[in-house]
């Protein structure tokens, strides 16, 4: 799997591209369940307050369905996700309806983080974030195995370190 | 009382004659401010409390005020105490420069010592607040790269030149700029650009702010009008008026007498009618640089050129009030800017890349600019320019780019475009090409891979300068 369909337009480059762990769709789902779950709540509790059963029954209606839309999409913006190591930059493209392809160099590497969130640590996933000078460059890849993470980290760090670039 | 216990007594750390020349080999250089430094610092202070206490008597001529007196009493005790504490906190304040390090001791019960590693040092700055103007002084500025500069007041306009000089040759950072260093060069300066004071009112009078300024009072005029609140005409004009005259201003007193000139520790900008500002900027610091053209300038093809350093963007305003300005040109001809440009970086100029027209497709989106909008590139520059009212340039070294990044919504989707994203350090933070067709990148791009994002090869040799 070298190249993947992502629609027309925004074609990928060649390269090895790797998802992320399909335990992150689920860990996906559980939030987007979770958070939806509370704001529906609110919605209806505060809806039904206000305007009464009619209100109540709209807000838990449009919560739900608000909710439904994000639990579908969650996976299949996990399965859309990809990134690539190349020879001197990372790839990483995503998004379902405004795609994003970005190419970070690693010469540009300040640091690597890894981050586990509780949701995450349910899967045993993590996260990987490379950061560079620019705030724009936003290099995040979720939903990694921690295993996978913390071996990605340390090929970027050993990348980085060979062909830093200056400021 | 010792002033600074961690000062050693070194041959040439005796109280410095202002008619001494710095030595020109370095062992220890120690400074203190000039002595009405005190008084410089706290003219505001006395001149507000002064104001205040003579307002207050002018009002209150009846008998239930204090007498005169009282009020000479007070402003003589705040003069006492002002003074007081303006001369502890000189007694207490040196500069200590040695080979290595300035420090920068201040304080009498909380002692403070600043340590700067020369090597730091990023640039050098004079600057003469009115002030210190008035009695020949002059701060220095030292910028270390990013954050708040330091600075050391007040020094004599002679002396703060010759602590620059030191400070500089000292500062082995200097050799980074490539080309001509050294503090002999240092002093040899080529004057660029003049800015006369004529072009910044007209330009400051053309500019999109003023008529900003003036469209959003016209447009609560009318809204005044249409309420019905007669008297709202009369506020309304009033803040409208008094906006726009400081507006213009502040552009000609902070941009007044801009002068670009080059010397050998790089450009330097100078600027200001009552406060004399220079900053100096070595050309590799320089991550990304933006030329604006408001719509009435096109007429006479005026441009403004900014520069993006790492460490400025936190200090500047745009209205030249502070200190520091990434304004390197208020207002240029043609010539001029490219002039600029080729000091910045060799052989640039604002059409030193031949840009690329959009497909024209890109029309339903870009309805209004997609004649104007283009990207271009060499194996130096990314140029890419968009914008309507105010036409955009941005030109973004590519040893300068720290990541990249093509982007596509639903809608350029069904017209089969992206936008190439070129993400920079400072602000702004990317320059964005708009509309690109994927197949012309693929084409451009040499290899066998078609996306765009391999039209803008990204640096990848460690050992080029920086």
């Amino acid at each position: 799997m070298t190249r993947p369909r992502t629609g027309q337009g925004l074609h990928l480059p060649l390269a090895d591209w790797r998802p992320l762990s399909p335990s992150y769709s689920t860990a996906r789902r559980l939030g987007a369940a979770l958070s939806g779950a509370a704001l529906t709540g609110i919605a209806t509790a505060v809806l039904g307050l206000a305007l009464g059963w009619w209100g109540a029954t709209g807000g838990l209606l449009v919560g739900l369905g608000w909710t439904t839309w994000r639990l579908v999409r969650a996976g299949r913006w996990v399965r859309a996700f990809r990134w690539a190591e190349r020879e001197q930059d990372l790839l990483i493209s995503q998004g379902l309806w405004f795609k994003h392809l970005s190419a970070i160099p690693y010469g540009r590497m300040l640091s690597v983080e890894v981050s586990s969130g509780p949701l995450d640590r349910i899967w045993q996933l993590a996260s990987v974030r490379l950061v560079t000078a620019s705030s724009e460059s936003d290099a995040l890849i979720p939903g990694l195995s921690q295993a996978d993470a913390t071996a990605l980290r340390d090929r970027l760090i050993i990348a980085g370190q060979q062909q830093a670039l200056p400021l | 009382m010792s002033p600074s216990p961690s000062s050693p007594p070194t041959p040439n750390a005796a109280e410095p004659n202002p008619a001494d020349p710095l030595p020109t080999q370095v062992v220890k250089v120690t400074e203190r401010p000039h002595p009405l430094t005190p008084l410089i610092r706290g003219w505001v202070v006395i001149v507000a409390a002064v104001f205040a206490f003579g307002r207050d008597l002018v009002r209150q001529r009846p008998q239930d005020a204090p007498p005169v007196e009282f009020w000479l009493y007070g402003i003589g005790l705040v003069a006492v105490v002002a003074a007081g504490i303006g001369f502890v906190s000189w007694r207490f304040t040196r500069f200590v420069l040695d080979d290595e390090e300035l420090r920068i001791d201040t304080g009498l019960w909380q002692r403070r010592s600043t340590r700067i590693a020369l090597g730091m040092l990023q640039s050098v700055d004079i600057s003469q607040p009115l002030a210190a103007r008035m009695f020949g002084l002059a701060e220095l500025q030292l910028d270390v790269g990013t954050g708040k500069s330091l600075q050391l007041r007040y020094l004599e306009l002679s002396r703060a030149q010759a602590l620059r000089l030191l400070l500089l040759r000292t500062a082995p950072a200097q050799t980074a700029s490539g080309q001509e260093t050294g503090a002999g060069q240092a002093a040899s300066r080529a004057s660029l650009i003049q800015v006369t004071p004529f072009a910044v009112i007209v330009a400051a009078l053309t500019s999109s702010e003023f008529f900003m300024i003036l469209i959003s009072g016209i447009a609560m005029g009318l809204l005044g009008f249409h309420l019905g609140i007669g008297i709202a005409w009369l506020a309304i004009a009033f803040t409208i008026g008094s906006a726009l005259v400081g507006f213009i201003a502040r552009r000609v007193t902070g941009q007044f007498n801009y002068s670009l000139s080059r010397d050998g520790t790089g450009l330097r900008i100078s600027r200001g009618m009552f406060h004399l500002t220079n900053q100096h900027v070595s050309p590799h610091r320089i991550q990304a640089v933006t030329v604006r053209q408001p719509v009435l300038w096109r007429l006479w093809g005026w441009y403004q050129l900014d520069v993006s350093v790492l460490g400025w963007d936190a200090e500047a305003d745009a209205d030249h009030a502070s200190r520091i300005s990434q304004t390197m040109l208020p207002v240029a001809t043609r010539d001029q800017l490219d002039l600029a440009l080729g000091e910045i970086w060799p052989g640039a100029g604002l059409e030193s890349v031949s840009i690329r027209p959009v497909p024209i497709r890109a029309r339903w989106r870009h309805p209004l600019t997609h004649r104007f909008l283009g990207w271009g590139q060499d194996q130096n520059l990314f140029i890419t320019r968009w914008g309507w009212t105010v036409r955009t340039w941005q030109l973004v070294p590519l040893r300068k780019v720290q990541s990249i990044a093509t982007t596509q919504g639903p809608w350029l989707r069904r017209l089969g475009l992206v936008n190439l994203g070129v993400h920079l350090a400072g602000t702004p933070n990317q320059a964005t090409a708009f509309a690109l067709d994927p197949d012309i990148a693929a084409r451009y791009n040499s290899g066998s891979e078609s996306t765009p994002i391999n039209a803008v090869p990204i640096p990848t040799n460690p050992a080029a300068p920086d």
